[in-house]
């Protein structure tokens, strides 16, 4: 085996993360195309990784009638294989390379256990547990529909210290065989926070912490509220829930709720939806996790069950619950949050009987997903 | 919906919350994103009938434009027409 340097290794690193976001997409819908442009510089490298990796991504999309969110999801891999140190990427080395890459990738997951839990209802709930056995226990509830894999810095940042749980929504991991099966199954609250409580029950023991982020947060108080005996703090990152029309929505949360609310309607007026949406460059993509933020609007299937889904969080109202939660709570959000607004990180602190506010004067939505050292060791203070 | 844009103007002005847009702003340099501009579209749907497809607008995404690229069928059987 030949010597890789480090901007190689890097760049494999790279490579290996852009592929990796699109593997619960391929998971979930079998084999899916990208356009050629996504692996313009070294082709043979990238099909050999995704072989590698077992990721079932062919890069024979049609250019003609592009859709953009085709585009989005191939960004990554794009710009991974771009880099300078994969440039003058020999045939003879790419075997090395991709070993590399595979290694990489069994490394993360190395420390990863997956679980699947049947509900009486024959949804296959996916979820992913890490740390040490016998560390506190957290349980974290995401946004409806996105990938764990969004969360992955708080993974990795509690791990060391803490043995994390974390779900995937309903009808967004398992293989879809008869779409209808989705709408039998239901996708209400009730649904998703019985989701979450059949984690809760068969998968961890003892005293839990929960996190709920963005809209993560909807459920995440109803179990918080009907576990009380488990559920022995709660932190709120960015939350993204219904308090009453007296509460400011952002623009974005206006516009979401509105299409969310049609495509959840029908597969059909998702598909046409789903068409306008994609037609040109989706704004607000962000760069490095775009895949996986983009992942909902992959296909028309997928599109209709994120809008069912969150539909559902957005419309539910929590002021009730948020009342009748007593355990400590911890509520963060940022004065420059434009997607989640910040007054109802306030209004919750507000209703909470626990509960405890932190508004930094900076940072983005996308910062309840980066466990930075400051919020790491914030809501570490608070476990303690 | 060719000569007059007021109704579509209006959807617009909701949804972007901007009383004072006119014909010719372009709506992605007012607050306008992918997201909203798709809504103004599908509210267009609901309560005009018309059945805008933005790969048809040509030159920035204004009000003009969008109305010169709708589409009216009385037969239209699109989902967000109304029932």
């Amino acid at each position: 085996m030949t010597t890789i340097t480090a901007d190689r290794q890097a760049a494999l690193a790279d490579l290996v993360e852009a592929v990796s976001q699109v593997e619960a997409l391929t998971d979930q819908v079998g084999p899916f195309a990208l356009y050629p442009d996504a692996c313009d510089r070294v082709p043979e490298l990238v099909a050999a990784v995704c072989r590698a990796l077992r990721v079932p991504l062919s890069f024979d999309a049609r250019p003609t009638d592009r859709d953009f969110a085709l585009v989005a999801m191939g960004a990554e891999i794009q710009r991974a294989q771009r880099s300078p140190a994969l440039a003058d990427l020999r045939p003879g080395a790419i075997p090395d390379a991709v070993a590399e890459a595979k290694r990489r990738y069994d490394d993360e997951n190395a420390g990863s256990r997956v679980h699947a839990v049947r509900r009486p209802d024959d949804t296959v709930l996916t979820a992913v547990e890490v740390g040490p056995v016998g560390a506190p226990w957290v349980l974290i509830s995401p946004p409806p529909s996105m990938s764990y894999r969004l969360s992955l810095p708080w993974l990795r940042a509690l791990s060391p210290s803490h043995r994390c749980l974390i779900g995937q929504t309903r009808g967004t991991s398992e293989r879809i065989d008869d779409p209808a099966d989705f709408d039998r199954r239901g996708s209400e609250v009730s649904d998703q926070a019985g989701d979450l409580l059949a984690l809760l029950d068969e998968l961890t023991t003892g005293p839990v912490h929960l996190m709920g982020i963005c809209g993560g947060a909807t459920v995440a108080l109803e179990v918080a509220a009907r576990r009380p005996g488990r559920i022995v703090s709660l932190s709120l990152w960015h939350p993204a829930l219904e308090l009453g029309a007296e509460v400011p929505r952002t623009d974005h949360e206006a516009n979401l709720r509105a299409l969310v609310g049609l495509a959840g309607e029908s597969r059909d007026t998702a598909a046409w939806l789903r068409d306008r949406l994609t037609s040109g460059p989706m704004t607000g993509v962000p760069d490095r996790v775009g895949p996986l933020v983009v992942r909902p609007y992959a296909t028309t299937e997928l599109f209709y069950r994120y809008a069912r889904l969150t539909g559902a969080t957005m419309r539910w109202d929590s002021r009730r619950t948020a009342a009748a939660v007593s355990r400590p709570a911890l509520v963060v959000t940022s004065e420059n949050d434009s997607t989640a607004h910040p007054a109802v990180a306030r209004r919750l602190a507000e209703v909470m009987p626990g509960a405890r506010l932190v508004v930094t004067g900076h940072g983005t939505h996308l910062d309840a997903f980066r466990a930075t050292a400051e919020q790491l060791g914030r809501l570490t203070s608070f476990l303690a | 919906m060719s000569g007059d844009h007021e109704p579509l103007l209006d959807i617009a002005r909701d949804v972007l919350a901007r009383p004072g847009l006119t014909v010719d702003d372009d709506l992605l340099q007012c607050g306008g994103t992918s997201l909203s501009i798709v809504r103004i579209i599908a509210v267009a749907s609901r309560e005009l009938g018309a059945d805008i497809d933005p790969r048809n607008v040509e030159g920035a995404v204004t009000v003009r434009h969008l109305a010169r690229a709708a589409r009216h069928s009385a037969t239209s059987t699109q989902p967000l027409r109304p029932s």
